[in-house]
């Protein structure tokens, strides 16, 4: 998803080391997250937004996130970098090592009450990614004259651990009128609403997917060639071509949508592109994982082959930032409000420049 | 050039494309219809496209094409299927029959065919498959024997579009022994019709219309200036085509007039239930446009296609058959061809074209195998 191969190329090295599925169930088993892959990546300096060159940042982010998503790579590189750096520094908060996380959901949980030279903050939020291991939260709140963000510490924070499918941490976050100095407390612009938070979210997952439907293809078909039945390997079978086909298909519609969306953000639809790359690879996510666990047959179902590790994150991925339904009524709307003749404009009004090849 | 200028000058053609047929769908000229590449029968139309130089467009001056780039082509071809505008009269013949004889054919195929086509004047017929070959095209029996000036071809085509409008028939035939592969021994040759030894016979489609035909070839004489392309070379000629033809917009667009006016047409009255049907199916057309640029600029930049041209065709064919099976639930009356209602007619002629999306140009099982083929599993 990036003509940086330098980037992509020492990337996939470190998570070929550091990453393998002993790693990644390592982390679900322990703290929940690959803490040693994420102080290898700051190393490579991946982990601070501020090394990104402005112009390439998106794409070159949507770039790591596949990388990850094909490793199952349990760090919170989306949420700390591309949505809470990414805030922090739209609305001018000093930077600040260490874990990230913003409080994004669909609906805003938490309250602003200004009180002296302090706001308190109260309420909560559900499923906020990676919780339990951040060092700082970014805290969406409603304030007396709009939503309002404030960084409060972990420790200020009570926490109700949960987690996804994937055993990924997805905790409660609640406050009880903690006190952050009004400083710190910044209006939430236009340009990093809620709305628009979701929205890097949701084109985060939907390139982590990408890269997660990826592996589930290379498994199946090294499994289809490997595995041997009736006296010959089960991809020999056109039964099983056939689904492998199918299963290869939904990968690259995928990955082309999540590449265009990419790379068109910053244009007069990239919200409906977004929401487009979300539900492709939600619809993906379904097809293809039933397809890969019927290839694989009783083995993908087991705890010590690898296939659940993609599978059980498509399947949660899939709903989270927004699930495809949710951006199908998002995408369905905003097309039919382009009024009669509108569809087709919106979809080619990206520009017609073929794509750099991934 | 640049790209930014390269998008300047494709964003003007389209405009200019959008005008003309706005133009010609508010004049009365045309009316939208679904798969109107295959049905949409309208020489004039053509004839139209022609003087305004989008047809050929990517041909050398020469031979009566435009010398412009592939990518103005994708914008006129895409633009036309996505309006629903009656393209059937030229539609494979600018896709296929003109490239392939610029490729192989004679300085005279090319003077009188290419630019036939290229003006709208000239259709060419294509005879291809054959009564018991349907997807094995390597299993041809149609056969062209030598004689004293040149070849006698005896034999039948069948499923050949318009056969009984066309100028010429490009029929292949088996003039020598398969090789190995089964490739080997078959030749191309450019019959001018009528011919009274050539015979057309209709199938009608199951909407009754008159599209698809059997052609009866009864000792057709031809001379060596008929051969298209190499004696026996006929195999390489066809092939190379075919990922042009698998992956184009016309693979996942022949449904689009029916999702584009329901979609025009629910306005801010539809409920969450028809916003996430027509949400669903725009994100698939979406990746879809992506996925068929990828291998239109792979294919200029001189890689190999074929799985990812199969994989189009394949998600895309399907595509086309379920947009009419989602938006159905959400058009109040029965559809009807008849209907003066644009949902109505649009909807039965997607459900009635429906049969043939996932079997022309090769059925997806077999296109599937060439993913499977590409993946390293056979």
């Amino acid at each position: 998803m990036s003509t940086d191969t330098m980037l992509t190329d020492t990337l996939a090295r470190l998570l070929t080391a550091k990453s393998g599925p002993a790693d990644v169930q390592a982390a679900e088993r322990a703290e929940g997250w690959n803490r040693g892959l994420w102080h290898e990546l700051a190393a490579l300096g991946l982990t601070d937004i501020g090394n990104f060159d402005p112009d390439q940042a998106l794409a070159d982010q949507l770039a790591i996130l596949y990388q990850l998503g094909r490793h199952a790579a349990t760090v919170p590189f989306l949420e700390t970098v591309m949505i809470g750096q990414w805030l922090a520094q739209h609305v001018g908060l000093p930077a600040a090592d260490g874990v990230l996380m913003v409080s994004t959901s669909p609906s805003i949980g938490m309250t602003a009450v200004r009180a002296g030279a302090s706001w308190l903050l109260s309420g909560r939020t559900d499923k906020v990614p990676f919780a339990r291991i951040g060092d700082r939260l970014l805290i969406v709140a409603t304030g007396a004259d709009g939503p309002v963000i404030a960084p409060v510490g972990a420790a200020d924070c009570t926490l109700v651990p949960s987690v996804n499918m994937a055993g990924e941490p997805r905790d409660t976050v609640q406050l009880d009128g903690v006190p952050v100095p009004a400083a710190d407390v910044h209006r939430l612009p236009d340009t990093a609403s809620q709305e628009v938070l979701w929205e890097r979210g949701a084109l985060g997952r939907a390139a982590m997917m990408a890269g997660a439907l990826q592996s589930a293809l290379d498994l199946s078909v090294q499994y289809a060639k490997d595995r041997k039945q009736f006296g010959r390997p089960i991809g020999a079978f056109q039964a099983v071509q056939q689904n492998l086909a199918i299963l290869a298909a939904e990968v690259t519609a995928t990955r082309a949508m999540v590449t265009l969306a990419g790379r068109i953000q910053g244009g007069a639809h990239q919200r409906a592109a977004v929401a487009s790359a979300k539900a492709r690879a939600g619809r993906a996510a379904g097809i293809a994982s039933r397809l890969a666990h019927q290839i694989h047959g009783a083995m993908g179902f087991t705890d010590e082959y690898p296939l659940q590790l993609f599978t059980r994150r498509l399947w949660s991925w899939r709903d989270e930032f927004g699930s495809d339904r949710d951006w199908m009524v998002v995408l369905g709307g905003l097309a039919a409000r382009q009024g009669p003749g509108g569809l087709w404009p919106m979809i080619t009004a990206a520009g017609d420049r073929t794509r750099d090849v991934a | 050039m640049i790209p930014s200028e390269i998008d300047q000058q494709c964003r003007l053609l389209r405009e200019e494309v959008r005008d003309f047929l706005r133009h010609e769908i508010r004049s009365g000229a045309i009316t939208p219809q679904c798969d109107a590449w295959l049905t949409g029968f309208d020489p004039a139309f053509t004839r139209r496209l022609g003087t305004r130089g989008w047809l050929g467009m990517t041909w050398p001056k020469a031979y009566g094409g435009h010398e412009r780039s592939q990518l103005e082509r994708f914008v006129v071809i895409e633009e036309l299927l996505a309006a629903g505008a009656p393209t059937a009269a030229h539609h494979t013949n600018d896709r296929q029959v003109g490239p392939m004889i610029l490729r192989c054919g004679t300085e005279q195929q090319k003077k009188t065919v290419v630019a036939g086509i290229a003006r709208g004047e000239c259709i060419v017929a294509i005879g291809l498959s054959e009564p018991d070959v349907g997807s094995d095209l390597a299993s041809v029996r149609t056969r062209a024997t030598r004689t004293d000036t040149g070849w006698r071809i005896t034999g039948s085509k069948i499923w050949t579009s318009f056969a009984h409008h066309a100028h010429y028939l490009i029929a292949l035939c088996r003039t020598g022994d398969a090789d190995a592969q089964r490739h080997g021994g078959l030749t191309q040759f450019i019959i001018k019709l009528p011919n009274p030894h050539v015979r057309v016979r209709p199938i009608r489609l199951l909407t009754g219309g008159h599209h698809f035909n059997q052609v009866f070839l009864d000792d057709v004489e031809v001379s060596d200036d008929d051969v298209l392309g190499e004696v026996g070379g006929a195999w390489a000629q066809i092939s190379a085509e075919l990922a042009l033809e698998r992956s184009g917009p016309e693979r996942f667009l022949s449904t689009f007039p029916l999702l584009s006016h329901v979609t025009g047409a629910a306005g801010g009255s539809a409920n969450d239930e028809m916003l996430c049907a027509i949400g669903d199916l725009t994100s698939q057309l979406w990746a879809l446009r992506a996925m068929s640029m990828d291998v239109a600029d792979m294919l200029e930049h001189g890689q190999s296609t074929n799985a990812e041209a199969a994989m189009v065709k394949d998600l895309g064919t399907r595509f086309e058959g379920d947009v009419p099976e989602r938006l159905r639930a959400f058009i109040a009356a029965e559809p009807s061809l008849s209907s003066a209602d644009s949902a109505q007619s649009l909807l039965a002629q997607a459900i009635l074209q429906s049969p043939g999306y996932t079997l022309r140009g090769g059925a997806n099982e077999i296109l599937r195998g060439i993913v499977a083929r590409d993946l390293g599993l056979r």
